[in-house]
């Protein structure tokens, strides 16, 4: 009888609470991070991205031709660096398998050895390419993994922009990301978070990442525009991406390891 | 005046000798000394005022323990140096230690453990800058069967394998007796931290963190700049404890020896430590800081200053003495006309050599030391004529019966005498002992070496002596090199004259080890192409390329000691087997001479920098700048010795005790093996300005009475011998008042301190023989002459 009691209690309780929550138009956390989960993602996309890497007011650039596509089952990002000159000709090429259970492969071709590389697992948490984002940033691509973080919703920001937090699941996760939490903006109008402040597995500081601008392709949202700022070394990358536009007709040779030293002269 | 006991040849007409000058007059203060009498709460307030103006900066006070505060921050060695530190951010680490036993490898999990642990948590200390490099940080570079290339961490934090570790780490060559020992049994990490001067609390925190980490049997020893510094820190904050309490009880025992009567030292007390409190005081007002050699700064104040009210005080008691019908005011009014004037010259002379300096030395906290201790030269000066008479007149009388020191006075007389009687022998033996000491001061270098700045035992020496013993030293010599643009030194032709001058400059017997990124590049074209080991890529973008790759599979920030983020700068470091100033001097010759035929070659700038070359850099200034500063300030002494005394002969006379005590104090130097380093490099120049004061006080006395018509052996008596006491008790009380500083945790002060009091000793007896002595050689001559 106090069971029944109880359990009618709770689904009022429940009830009211998710009702004043709707009221107030607040969503919760868990509710925040699926809908940027589902945001679609799958466009093949192209463009020139361009890394301004800074420290103590000096900076270094590399800027690369970029083709990115999706098959069913895995992510693929082709790098064609053409600047600086001394790494002109250097690919890169990625491949991020949706499923856990497969390793991500990564590849380098450098023009001076003549040879493809297979470039170590990375962890999540690793440098990418010498910029502020790691790995995990890039493979995440803007969408935080359902299975990585517990999350919660810490209302809206003046902006009308959804506040949402995510601690990591566990020490061992949040060791693996690099990340013990995050507190993000989250645009409600395109479930693409605008701005993510991350800490470091001991709960530190560690990078924010501000998004100034979205461009669209397809379904797909790109941030075009986009500064990652470590906390911790005061170091910064400053990512963009000019002439972004849809990669019809991407030969699927390009994303073939094994060519990975002609991939720089066939990039559409 | 002339005596009928004494022989013909003791008749001496002194009226034209060297410490005369005509038309002297005796000045007498009766108006000044009416008015500190007369108006006693105008007085006070003169005397106290500046004591409560100079006692503000107190709020202001700063400490700056490191050693670097001795570097002119135009040198160009601290400028390449603090170029290194901002873009390399590797200079004056922490260094810390674990040891195993010598022979046990530290190649074992617990060891490895604590190390990979203690990496990442020191990395989040406040005050530890990024880029924490140990093993536990490092990255081995390797490359598959099929020539991919591979990073894999040296330490697997998660499945830590000693043997495993060993392997990847003996993969890496430019990690071995760097981070590792020569024998691996001790792993070193190296903990850059945001303010190498001001580590205390930072170094505190590491070596907690480090012993907790640390597994049994193994030992952990800290040592780098930053750590020498916070110890430095240290023995300031100990020094400072032990100094002012120490200064007291001896101060004012001497003051109850020489007073005779323990209220008549409350008022020298008074002057102590309102000059002090002045001079310490001085250093906030003037934007100073609290250096090393600032600790010694209230003792050698309160020291010199407790002379004044000496020579105040026994004149004070000698008026009572002289006329017990008289009332206090009138003995205290006679005494300030007695020594007022000699107060005045003797504490401008003494802050003349302080100031000396402060115009001679490029090294600040010398050149500052100078400034605020003629401050508190003078405000004892000023509080000797004007607080102090007021308390002695109330507190300093003694019956007349205890008013002489007999035996004392005796003594001091029958040297005095002997002096005047045998002028020939006291100068003969004087001009011995001098070319004795002359002989003995020929054997003084100019050395520095930073161990001395800790006593044997101490941790850090312990630490440092780990270091040479079983890794490649701590005392590290950088060459910074610019290629003019950014990524400018990934090129093959860079890489290759990098590894060129790295090889040169191994070649150079002292140095042990040499590294530079170029030893990374050379790992990854020998592993990418399985070259021959040593062979250098030739296609000019691969390091470029290579760089490239590594930051595509390891942790961009892993070459930051070594390259800068812009591939236009990059360090080739070299570790030195011997930090001292002589041994390093012709190494850093040779290593400048490499270095600028390779700059020629190349085209690629270059300039010296790290620890090694700015000491290089300031120890050259102290040289350049040494018999600068101390014939600055003697100069500066004589000038005003002759503008008050109003005559070359008296001034000379009266500088003869200065010399010889500078010379005394060099020969001192000498014989016991002290080098000239910045602290005891300041000596000479105090010394001059202490050791006038005698020859000032005693000079004036003796001609005041010879002025008067009376003979030189007439003169030598009566209240010149109780100058004579009064000098000897501001020597010996001044001797033990520096000898206080000889308590100092550093070895470097105590030397200080003891040479200082060595001069001071040197001077007196100086004057007491000198003065008489040439007082009656220039009377013989002038009445052999005009008999």
């Amino acid at each position: 009888m106090h069971r029944i009691a109880l359990i009618a209690l709770s689904a009022v309780a429940t009830a009211s609470l998710s009702l004043g929550a709707a009221a107030q138009g607040t969503m919760t956390g868990d509710a925040i991070a699926r809908n940027i989960a589902e945001r679609p993602n799958a466009d093949p996309r192209k463009g020139t991205i361009t890394f301004v890497m800074q420290d103590k007011g000096r900076s270094r650039t590399r800027a690369a031709r970029m083709l990115r596509t999706e098959t069913g089952a895995t992510h693929r990002l082709l790098l064609a660096f053409d600047t600086p000159a001394s790494i002109r000709g250097t690919s890169f090429l990625s491949y991020d398998h949706k499923a856990a259970s497969k390793v991500d492969e990564t590849w380098l071709y450098l023009p001076a050895t003549s040879r493809t590389r297979r470039v170590p697992a990375s962890d999540r948490a690793d440098s990418f390419m010498g910029t502020e984002l790691s790995y995990g940033d890039v493979k995440d691509s803007f969408i935080f993994g359902l299975a990585d973080w517990t999350f919660s919703a810490g209302g809206r920001a003046d902006n009308g922009r959804y506040i949402l937090k995510g601690a990591a699941k566990s020490a061992r996760i949040a060791r693996e990301i690099g990340y013990g939490g995050f507190t993000a903006e989250v645009d409600p109008a395109t479930w693409f978070p605008r701005s993510i402040t991350f800490t470091d597995p001991a709960g530190k500081r560690l990078k924010t990442i501000s998004v100034r601008k979205l461009e669209k392709v397809g379904a797909s949202l790109t941030a075009t525009d986009f500064t990652v700022t470590n906390h911790v070394t005061g170091r910064a990358t400053v990512v963009t991406v000019s002439g972004l536009a849809k990669a019809t007709g991407a030969d699927d040779a390009l994303f073939d390891p094994a060519r990975l030293d002609r991939a720089s002269g066939r990039m559409p | 005046m002339s005596n009928p006991d004494r022989p013909d040849e003791a008749r001496l007409d002194a009226q034209r000798c060297a410490i005369m000058d005509v038309g002297f007059p005796e000045i007498e203060w009766p108006t000044f000394s009416g008015l500190i009498v007369g108006l006693p709460w105008l007085t006070a307030l003169v005397g106290l005022l500046p004591v409560a103006l100079f006692a503000a900066g107190l709020g202001w006070l700063e400490r700056d323990p490191s050693v670097d505060a001795f570097v002119s921050h135009d040198h160009p060695a601290w400028l390449a140096r603090e170029m290194a530190r901002e873009t390399f951010g590797l200079e004056d680490p922490a260094i810390v230690v674990f040891a195993q036993e010598p022979g046990t490898s530290a190649f074992n999990a617990p060891t490895l453990a604590a190390v990979d642990r203690f990496t990442d948590e020191v990395a989040t200390l406040d005050g530890v800058e990024p880029g924490v490099i140990s093993i536990g940080s490092e990255k081995a570079i390797l490359a598959t069967a099929s020539g991919d290339l591979e990073a894999p961490e040296i330490i697997d934090p998660y499945a830590i394998d000693p043997q495993a570790s060993l392997t990847l780490y003996r993969q890496m060559p430019a990690l071995a007796e760097t981070l590792v020992s020569e024998n691996e049994d001790a792993l070193m990490v190296i903990v850059p931290v945001s303010d190498p001067n001001r580590a205390e609390e930072v170094t505190a925190a590491m070596r907690d963190l480090a012993l907790e980490a640390a597994p049994p049997g193994v030992s952990v020893h800290m040592s780098g700049v930053a750590t020498m510094n916070a110890r430095l820190a240290e023995h300031i904050a100990g020094d400072t404890k032990i100094f002012l309490p120490a200064a007291f009880v001896v101060i004012g025992l001497f003051l109850l020896l020489a007073l005779r009567r323990g209220q008549a030292i409350i008022g020298p007390i008074v002057v102590v430590i309102g000059s002090a409190l002045s001079a310490v005081g001085a250093i906030g007002l003037i934007g100073s800081k609290y250096y090393l050699i600032t600790t010694a700064l209230p003792v050698v104040v309160m020291a010199i200053a407790v002379a004044d009210s000496i020579h105040l005080t026994l004149a004070y008691q000698r008026a009572r003495a002289q006329d017990p019908t008289g009332t206090r005011a009138q003995a205290m009014q006679a005494a300030i006309d007695k020594v007022a004037l000699p107060i005045i010259l003797t504490s401008v002379t003494t802050a003349l050599g302080f100031a000396g300096l402060a115009i001679g030395s490029p090294m600040k906290p010398i050149a500052d030391f100078g400034l605020v201790g003629a401050v508190g030269v003078m405000v004892a000066c000023l509080l000797s004529l004007t607080v102090l008479p007021l308390i002695q007149l109330r507190l300093a009388d003694l019956p007349p019966s205890v008013a002489r020191a007999a035996i004392l006075d005796n003594l001091l007389s029958r040297i005095a005498r002997w002096s005047a009687l045998r002028p020939g022998a006291a100068l003969a033996l004087s001009a011995v002992v001098v070319s004795g000491a002359l002989a003995a001061a020929s054997q003084v270098e100019f050395d520095y070496e930073r161990r001395n700045y800790f006593t044997a035992g101490d941790d850090v020496l312990v630490a440092d002596d780990l270091l040479a013993e079983r890794f490649s030293g701590g005392n590290i010599l950088d060459v910074i090199i610019d290629s003019g643009e950014d990524e400018g030194l990934l090129t093959a032709d860079a890489v290759r004259q990098i590894v060129d001058l790295q090889r040169r400059l191994e070649a150079i017997p002292q140095i042990g080890k040499v590294t530079s990124y170029g030893d990374a590049i050379g790992l990854m074209h020998e592993r990418l192409n399985a070259a021959r080991p040593g062979a250098l890529p030739d296609r000019t973008n691969a390091p470029a390329q290579y760089m490239f790759l590594y930051e595509a599979s390891g942790d961009p920030e892993d070459f930051d000691a070594q390259l800068d983020f812009g591939r236009r700068y990059a360090m080739v470091r070299g570790y030195l087997e011997n930090g001292e100033y002589s041994s390093t001097k012709p190494v850093i010759r040779e290593v400048g001479a490499i270095v600028e035929d390779w700059s020629q070659q190349t085209g690629l700038k270059a300039s010296l920098s790290g620890r090694m070359a700015v000491n290089d850099g300031w120890m050259d200034s102290l040289k350049a700048s040494h018999p600068l500063t101390i014939g600055a300030a003697v100069l500066m002494v004589w000038l005003a010795t002759f503008v008050l005394l109003r005559g070359f002969g008296p001034a000379s006379v009266a500088m003869l005790p200065v010399l010889s005590g500078i010379v005394l104090l060099y020969a001192a130097m000498g014989l016991v093996g002290i080098d000239l380093a910045p602290a005891t490099s300041m000596c000479a120049a105090i010394a001059a300005g202490l050791g006038v004061d005698f020859g000032i006080h005693l000079v004036q006395e003796l001609r005041s009475k010879i002025a008067r018509g009376q003979d030189l052996l007439a003169a030598l008596s009566g209240n010149y011998v109780t100058v004579m006491r009064a000098c000897f008790f501001s020597a010996v009380s001044l001797g033990a008042g520096f000898t206080v500083v000889a308590l100092s945790e550093t070895p470097v002060l105590r030397w200080f301190g003891l040479l200082i009091a060595f001069a001071a000793l040197g001077s007196l007896f100086g004057a007491l023989v000198l003065v008489p002595a040439i007082a009656s050689v220039t009377s013989r001559k002038w009445s052999s002459t005009h008999a």
